[in-house]
């Protein structure tokens, strides 16, 4: 490892607001995508990984395949969302420091990812149950994203503002992220189900939040139960 | 999928070709081929000149002097009083004064912080009878607009004096290898450069102990 990414990589981890302050200058763009690039290639393929090591076998190539992808793909929407809103909110920067930003805030967050991973798998394999497991990895996630949030305030410039600014592209970049991992589900896999690579598209994040809720409530979509009752009968599995 | 990958193939092909070693050409490739949307803004941009180390000033006249001491008590019983790890210390120093009077000289130079311009707010501000609330603000932004060209003034002169010491340490040693000269004298010498390089670092303290004039 080059001790320039190395630097980089440190000073992602334990120096957010140099980082912040290097995009904000426009310095060091390259080296900082670079190394953000290889931490979130990692970091990702680490935790997808551990994610599918609940279910095992197949499932655990595949979660470590498609997590790097749901970074991927999600930076790629919400990038010129944060262009356009900081243009919109008067505090505008060229294009390559907005890419270089979120890429430096989603690095920061897969470096934690990266070091959760071993407790979150240990977790996994003491607490079996499949809510548990789904508690813990959202939990895991939440907490990797704080760090990532750090960064990517500081970068937004000066404070009056900001966190409206923060907010807006944060609610966009939570949005597009649940949507994109929504579409390349499944991640835990129940134990009922299939190890598959990728589900068949079915509905939206928002459309199961909300069915979700309503289930919680004890209302249930009658339409969706039976065909879900009708697979399960053409899979031969029991209710 | 495809598609996705078809452009990131062109431009992992376009992107490359602009980097000048193989290792740059094949990170950039790679870059680019999985995440070009991210890239392709990044690699396209242009960097701000970077501030390499200068050839003229007081920090290239330090530097050169060192270089120079070095090379005349080298292999010579002098060398113990200016051993190489100490002079890259030196370097190091020198290069984070320089680098700080660089960072003051582009923050002295910003339009906002002109100290004429400062003073003539400050003054129209009295004459209009301004609350006494606008005319402290004022008068902070003033105080700091001076004591930032203070600072400045301070590091430059710290700079420049050593500039000149550490031409004279090498003219002695250089003295001393043909000539034969006094060791205690040289170490004295070597000990204020030394005392003068930590010196540097201490500017900005010093500045921020003193009380306002």
């Amino acid at each position: 490892m080059s001790a320039d990414l190395s630097h980089t990589l440190t000073a992602l981890l334990r120096s957010p607001a140099s980082i912040a302050a290097s995009i904000t200058e426009g310095r060091d763009l390259r080296s900082i995508a670079r190394a953000s690039l290889l931490a979130l290639l990692v970091g990702t393929l680490v935790f997808g990984g551990v994610v599918g090591s609940h279910r095992g076998s197949l499932q655990m190539l595949y979660a470590a395949l498609k997590l790097p992808w749901v970074s991927m793909l999600t930076l790629a929407l919400s990038v010129p969302v944060l262009h356009g809103a900081r243009a919109a909110f008067e505090r505008p920067e060229p294009f390559a420091q907005s890419a270089a930003l979120m890429l430096a805030a989603s690095a920061r967050t897969a470096l934690v990812l990266l070091a959760l991973a071993p407790a979150l798998a240990l977790a996994l394999q003491v607490l079996r149950g499949y809510h548990a497991a789904v508690v813990l990895s959202a939990l895991s996630y939440g907490l990797a994203g704080l760090a990532g949030v750090g960064l990517l305030r500081r970068g937004l410039g000066p404070a009056e503002g900001r966190l409206a600014l923060l907010g807006f592209v944060l609610s966009a970049h939570l949005l597009t992220s649940a949507q994109v991992a929504w579409g390349l589900r499944p991640w835990l896999v129940r134990p009922s189900a299939d190890v598959v690579l990728v589900r068949p598209p079915e509905g939206t994040f928002a459309e199961e939040l909300a069915r979700a809720g309503f289930s919680a409530a004890g209302i249930y979509d009658s339409t969706r139960s039976k065909a879900r009752e009708a697979e399960r009968r053409a899979h031969g599995e029991p209710r | 999928m495809p598609m996705y990958f078809g452009v990131g193939a062109l431009a992992a092909v376009v992107l490359a070709r602009r980097e000048a070693t193989p290792a740059a050409r094949a990170t950039t490739a790679a870059a680019a081929l999985l995440a070009w949307p991210l890239w392709a803004p990044i690699a396209l941009s242009r960097e701000p000149p970077a501030r390499g180390p200068s050839t003229r000033g007081p920090e290239a006249r330090i530097l050169r002097a060192l270089e120079e001491a070095l090379e005349a008590v080298r292999g010579t019983p002098l060398a113990t009083l200016l051993p190489q790890r100490s002079v890259e210390a030196m370097r190091a120093s020198v290069a984070r004064a320089s680098q700080r009077v660089g960072e003051l000289e582009a923050a002295v130079a910003l339009p906002s912080h002109d100290p004429e311009r400062a003073r003539r707010r400050l003054e129209g501000l009295e004459a209009e009878g301004a609350s006494s609330r606008t005319l402290a603000t004022a008068r902070v932004h003033l105080d700091n607009i001076e004591r930032l060209a203070r600072l400045l003034s301070r590091e430059r002169r710290a700079l420049d004096e050593l500039a000149d010491l550490c031409d004279a340490l090498r003219s002695q040693l250089v003295l001393a290898r043909y000539a034969g000269s006094n060791l205690h004298g040289i170490g004295d010498t070597v000990d204020e450069v030394a005392a003068r390089v930590d010196g540097l670092d201490g500017v900005f303290h010093l500045e921020e102990t003193e009380a306002p004039p």
